[in-house]
């Protein structure tokens, strides 16, 4: 049973780190709370599932297609309504992405309807053996897309020349600005990266998660607990955050009740915003 | 080579500067003097493309570098050492040298000027993979001025090189900006609020009080004037 928990709780530790990590780059760049992040996620759920629909590809021969969407779909968004909002006062770049997650999902209800979907007749599915834990081939899916997903961010970050200016711009914009990164296009991919690692989770999610439009809500708010955890702007915390917050997740949720858990989560979210605003390994 | 005329800039819509001129020749060490809050850095600024200009002229080698945003400015052959040095704090001293070479194409020149760097700066090579923000005020002002020389400038603008820096690493600094201009060939503009120290070695040096350009002269005039060196800066 506590092994079966455990690896639960480490599947929906990596989606809880996709969210956050999306999160804590965005907010490490440009100072925005990226509250849309998991209607990000439920969006590219539905491209996965559309595509589905009109083609009858499997989601990881579709996943290419969402990340790539969802990386045109972030600069969009950053085009048009957080460059913007980047030039107003703090309240609009506080609120901006929280009008944005709402326009998505009632878009999406309106578009697809508020019923529950899912991918049916997937490629990979059944579950292995292990003693006395069943893992689920599925959810496995999901966990080797987020640990790809994250290593290639990690790359992106260390190594890559986008991926330096980035960095850079994030910690000081304007000696980046004069050793000549032009800062908007930093700020421009790393929104597009961020919405395209949502699209990398939403896409493998569909492999073992029903959904609908509002789906997002929940996910983003555990996602952001995660982003405190782990200290708000490094993607390296953000991504032990989301897993420690797996773990919590089916722990109190199974030992305990759903009940629990949610007081749970808050707490800690609360325990976290007021006496370790910088995270659990910020000093 | 960089002609700035009746220049009015400032923060959103407020003029700090309310008309600074001056010039700089090809190969001059050109000092902007003045007491703190006197516009210095704000000029500077603008002269870079970090801040807009609202009234004037900048003209770099006879082309306006209005309107220019300041990641253009480097493919100019303009780099800035801002004050406060703004180093990039969680990355090494090499990463934040090979940023400083960001707009360089030419891959072989890259190595070639870190080689330059590191001998002017032998401590940098030592410590190349310490992170910045760990590094002490004078190594990080050297980590600042190696990096705005990674992408071979003409004319490089120092903000008040000396600035929390301990007085005995000053001197050093000074030196290393003198062997910048005679030895590399490059055009500086310096910044300082060190009066003394820069005028004995600026070829040319502007004052500037209250948003003004006031006073302006050879090094060794301004040395020698008592009124300018009481009045504007502070001098006894
Ligand atoms: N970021 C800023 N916002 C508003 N005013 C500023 C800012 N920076 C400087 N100022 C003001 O502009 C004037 C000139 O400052 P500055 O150019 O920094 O002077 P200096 O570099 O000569 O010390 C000062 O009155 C200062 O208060
Ligand atoms: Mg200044």
């Amino acid at each position: 049973m506590f092994l079966q928990v455990l690896y639960e709780g480490l599947t929906m530790g990596t989606i809880y780190a996709l969210l956050a990590m999306g999160i804590a780059l965005v907010w490490g760049v440009m100072n925005i709370l990226s509250f849309s992040q998991g209607e990000f996620m439920m969006v590219a759920m539905y491209i996965t599932f559309f595509i589905n629909l009109a083609t009858g590809w499997d989601p990881l021969a579709a996943m290419p297609i969402v990340i790539v969407t969802m990386f045109l779909f972030g600069i969009l968004i950053y085009r048009t309504i957080i460059a913007r909002a980047l030039k107003g006062p703090v309240l609009s770049q506080r609120l901006v992405t929280f009008a944005l997650g709402m326009v998505l999902t009632n878009g999406m209800i309106l578009l697809a309807g508020g019923q529950t979907k899912s991918v049916p007749d997937k490629l990979i599915s059944g579950t292995i053996s292990l003693g006395s834990v069943a893992i689920s081939k599925e959810k496995m899916v999901l966990v080797v897309t987020s640990i790809v997903v994250t290593g290639l961010l990690f790359w992106f970050m260390n190594r890559t020349k986008m991926g330096k200016a980035i960095r850079a711009t994030s910690q000081d914009k304007e000696a980046a600005g004069l050793v000549g990164i032009n800062t908007q296009t930093a700020y421009m991919i790393a929104f597009g990266i961020s919405a395209a690692i949502a699209g990398a989770g939403g896409c493998a999610m569909t492999y073992s998660y029903y959904f609908m439009p509002n789906i997002g809500t929940n996910f983003m708010i555990f996602g952001f607990i995660a982003v405190c955890l782990g200290g708000f702007g490094s993607i390296g915390g953000a991504f032990i955050g989301g897993m420690i917050m797996g773990i919590i997740d089916l722990f109190t949720g199974t030992y305990l009740s759903v009940s629990y858990k949610y007081m749970a989560v808050s707490v800690i979210f609360l325990l976290i915003v007021t006496f370790k605003p910088k995270g659990l390994f910020g000093r | 080579m960089l002609v700035v005329k009746d220049l009015v800039s400032g923060y959103s819509k407020m003029p700090a500067i309310h008309g600074v001129s001056f010039k700089v020749e090809k190969g001059q060490v050109v000092a902007i003097l003045g007491s703190n809050g006197a516009g210095k850095t704000t000029t500077l600024k603008t002269v870079m493309g970090v801040l807009p200009a609202m009234s004037g002229s900048i003209t770099y080698k006879g082309e306006s570098l209005i309107g220019v945003p300041s990641h253009k400015m480097v493919q100019k052959g303009l780099s800035m050492v801002p004050e406060g040095r703004h180093l990039f704090p969680k990355m090494s001293i090499y990463d934040n040298l090979m940023m400083g070479a960001y707009s360089v194409k030419d891959k072989g020149s890259i190595e070639k000027k870190l080689e330059t760097i590191y001998e002017i700066f032998p401590i940098l090579a030592e410590r190349k993979a310490q992170l910045a923000g760990t590094m002490s005020g004078g190594e990080q002002q050297m980590v600042a001025i190696g990096r705005a020389l990674m992408c071979n400038p003409e004319l490089l603008i120092l903000d008040e090189p000396s600035l929390g820096i301990m007085p005995k690493l000053v001197d050093e600094i000074f030196e290393f900006i003198k062997k910048i201009n005679k030895e590399m060939g490059v055009t500086i503009v310096i910044i300082e609020q060190n009066a003394e120290k820069t005028l004995a070695f600026a070829d040319y040096a502007y004052v500037i009080s209250e948003g003004q350009t006031v006073i302006e002269g050879t090094g060794e005039a301004l040395m020698k004037d008592d009124q300018v060196q009481k009045v504007y800066l502070g001098m006894d």
